[in-house]
């Protein structure tokens, strides 16, 4: 289906990338208040997941692309690169600084979801200030 | 027990007499007969999930499956969970259905897939993750139990 994809090579690891989420389904309220993201947060149907660059748009740009409760996450490109995908570029209807993330190789639903998962927790490491 | 044993129909699974047979000793003992207070609440939550349209995630998610929906409420209503809090529940959008736990440093993901499949995700924060495949309500209950410690 996707042929010739290659890893911007113009996103530096350090690059943030940005996903909106839907607080009420990808939040998971905590006993003290606080939520934290899931792993749902960065699922889609094709099993690579939309983002955008975040040096190339703001976040007001990227929620004008969604809906109104919708909020921003950030991710850096490393840590995308890091579980085994490449970052490539799509212009989308929204923005052309809209990136997706491909495996380089087969990964299960399951693989995918523990990647999923591992980003959501970088988040939340970072919100914590970890 | 009659909820249980209709339970592996929503896979859409033809099984022999031997792997029901099986199944039958794999899963009792499962059902509770205590429904934690946070149960209805859930329930409703599952079933508001239905209204979601296509693109509820601004990515093109699909709504959520009546089956996905079934199977997570016969999933809910037939394992020991009195002990648990109550989950986060979460569309997938693959049509699916998620539920979130974490009690401590230990974190599991549910997901309900359209069909009725279900997987795991187990954490512990930290650490890496081990995802699986739940073939039976057994398999669910054992990770659920794994994130209380028991």
């Amino acid at each position: 289906m996707h042929q010739n994809l290659h890893d911007a090579e113009d996103i530096n690891d350090d690059d943030l990338l940005l996903r909106r989420i839907t607080p009420v389904d990808h939040t998971s309220l905590q006993p003290d208040g606080t939520r934290i993201l899931t792993g749902f947060a960065f699922r889609e149907r094709t099993h690579e997941f939309s983002m955008y660059v975040a040096k190339e748009v703001t976040h007001e740009k990227v929620l004008s692309c969604g809906s109104p409760t919708q909020e921003i996450v950030e991710v850096r490109a490393g840590d995308v690169r890091q579980l085994g995908y490449i970052i490539v570029r799509d212009p989308d209807d929204c923005d052309d600084s809209h990136v997706f993330a491909h495996a380089t190789g087969h990964k299960s639903r399951n693989q995918v979801a523990r990647d999923c998962k591992v980003l959501a927790e970088l988040v939340n490491a970072r919100k914590r200030g970890a | 027990m009659a909820q249980a044993l209709q339970f592996p129909n929503l896979f859409g699974l033809e099984r022999s007499r031997q792997d029901q047979d099986s199944n039958r000793r794999q899963w009792s003992g499962v059902k509770s007969l205590q429904s934690p207070a946070w149960l209805k609440e859930t329930y409703d939550r599952i079933s508001a999930l239905k209204t979601l349209e296509e693109n509820w995630d601004s990515y093109g998610g699909l709504p959520v499956a009546e089956g996905a929906i079934s199977t997570t409420r016969v999933v809910l209503s037939n394992l020991d969970i009195e002990d648990m809090p109550k989950p986060h529940v979460a569309p997938l959008p693959d049509g699916g259905i998620g539920l979130h736990w974490r009690l401590g440093d230990r974190d599991v993901e549910i997901e309900v897939e359209s069909n009725g499949a279900i997987h795991f995700l187990r954490t512990t924060l930290g650490h890496d993750s081990t995802p699986g495949d739940a073939r039976s309500l057994k398999d669910v209950q054992d990770v659920l139990d794994w994130a209380l410690g028991k």
